[in-house]
């Protein structure tokens, strides 16, 4: 078990999400960053569904109740484990009583919105449609529905198998995969059903300028600011089924990117979609960052997804070559 | 390895050009005690085993490198070295990391003490056994 000593606003439960669940209704939720997931979960030992806790603001401190193997993910933060420094995306090993404080970093940090925590056993909350993940929206999964506080125990549960020896960390993703135009971190978005009926300045604006992420963005969804988009047309739309990544624009001419607790319809235009594969570098932004659309197609949305694949694949195949081995 | 004096790599020849297929590795080089054997994927040639070259001199506060990468001084997600000529270590704490394909090793101090210099450059290609970081132990 761990106990939250200290806690911010928004931190949540979460795994990779509620797959399989929207034909109900029912929102993905999950990790917002799912290779930062994917990979903490790796470290530890965990298997692919294993839930951890995703971290909006800091400071986080939790004390570990009993020994535990954990990795802190995502976006770098300051990591201290009873006095002595955690490196980050690296397997550490924290003894019954040990507390973990996570605060934020000491130099200036240009990147990065959201920190996980993942601890071998994950973070053993009741399985919900399929998922541990909290949907805050409907209140469910996760612990009691609910965004966590200082107080919450979290019951672990069993580590899968021997984890990866401590000192052991991974490349991240942002530095594997990295992807900018111009300076500007990037997102590759397929252009969606209704992108030909914006004016032709408006796509000009919407490819080539930079986009800001506004304050008024969260789980459920990034508000940007920058040039405003004008229809050809005024467009009414029946409310449809909308994926997380779908690029919104409302009246005021600002485009909405739907997240992972977006709600499964909406009834706005669609001028793009953030490829699945890009989702977690829009996590990563945090407000008041700038970033860009870049066009991308069918292949290219596939050939993304495989590049990210195999990052998880590359890493699950060296970490394999450290686990220890039964005597020979 | 428990008896590496009786294990030849010679007689795991076999198991080493399949692991090196299997890998996306281009060479493999093995040294050991008794001599050293290199594998080149595609290569038309194998070295013989040849004389091995002198033996490292036992430094209690010289840490080398445990494998095979790429050096680096600093975590790639932050600028700060990890150990900094002047400052002091505690046994055990990373002074420095090796890069190999996905992953990153903390490479850690073998004693408490004072970082002398950081002896390997930066991003260098090291293999094992190389000096990377010099440290003063406590007495």
């Amino acid at each position: 078990m761990i106990r939250l000593l200290a806690c911010g606003a928004l931190a949540t439960v979460q795994d990779r999400g509620r797959l399989g669940a929207l034909r109900w209704g029912v929102g993905v939720a999950g990790a917002m960053d799912a290779p930062a997931l994917a990979g903490g979960n790796l470290l530890v030992g965990n298997p692919d569904d294993a839930a951890g806790i995703e971290i909006q603001v800091l400071p986080l401190e939790a004390r570990f109740e009993s020994e535990a193997v954990f990795a802190v993910t995502g976006a770098d933060c300051t990591a201290v484990l009873d006095g002595v420094p955690v490196l980050p995306w690296t397997v550490a090993r924290a003894r019954a009583g040990a507390t973990l404080r996570l605060d934020r970093p000491a130099a200036f940090r240009p990147w990065g919105a959201r920190t996980y925590l993942c601890v071998a056993g994950g973070i053993d909350v009741p399985v919900v449609l399929g998922s541990r993940a909290t949907q805050l929206r409907g209140a469910i999964g996760g612990l009691e529905g609910r965004s966590l506080q200082a107080g919450d125990a979290l019951p672990l549960g069993r580590p899968a198998g021997d984890p990866p020896p401590p000192g052991t960390g991974l490349v991240p993703p942002v530095l594997a995969l990295p992807l900018a135009v111009g300076g500007v971190p990037a997102l590759r978005v397929l252009p969606a059903a209704e992108h030909d009926r914006y004016t032709t300045d408006s796509l000009a604006a919407f490819w080539g300028e930079p986009w800001r992420v506004t304050p008024q963005s969260d789980r459920y969804g990034f508000r940007l600011a920058g040039s405003t988009l004008v229809p050809l047309a005024p467009m009414e739309l029946r409310s449809h089924g909308i994926v997380p990544g779908v690029i919104q624009v409302p009246h005021g001419g600002q485009p909405i990117i739907q997240m992972c607790d977006a709600q499964p319809s909406g009834g706005y235009p669609k001028i793009g979609t953030v490829i699945e594969a890009d989702l977690w570098r829009l996590a990563q932004a945090p407000i008041g960052a700038r970033i860009r659309f870049v066009e991308t197609d069918w292949d290219g949305a596939l050939a993304a997804r495989d590049a990210i694949d195999g990052w998880l694949e590359a890493a699950r195949r060296d970490l394999s070559c450290l686990r220890p081995r039964s005597a020979a | 390895m428990t008896s590496p004096r009786t294990t030849s790599p010679l007689t795991r020849i076999p198991d080493l050009a399949a692991w090196l297929a299997a890998s996306g590795l281009a060479e493999l080089e093995l040294r050991g005690p008794d001599g050293q054997v290199r594998l080149v994927r595609g290569g038309q040639a194998v070295a013989a085993p040849a004389a091995p070259g002198p033996r490292p001199k036992p430094a209690p506060g010289l840490v080398r490198s445990p494998g095979v990468g790429h050096f680096l001084t600093a975590h790639p997600l932050r600028a700060e070295p990890l150990a900094a000529p002047g400052e002091r270590v505690a046994a055990g704490q990373p002074v420095g990391l090796l890069r190999v394909g996905s992953l990153l090793l903390a490479v850690t101090a073998p004693c408490a003490g004072t970082v002398i210099r950081v002896v390997a450059p930066e991003g260098a290609l090291v293999g094992y056994g190389d000096p990377l970081v010099d440290i003063r132990p406590e007495a």
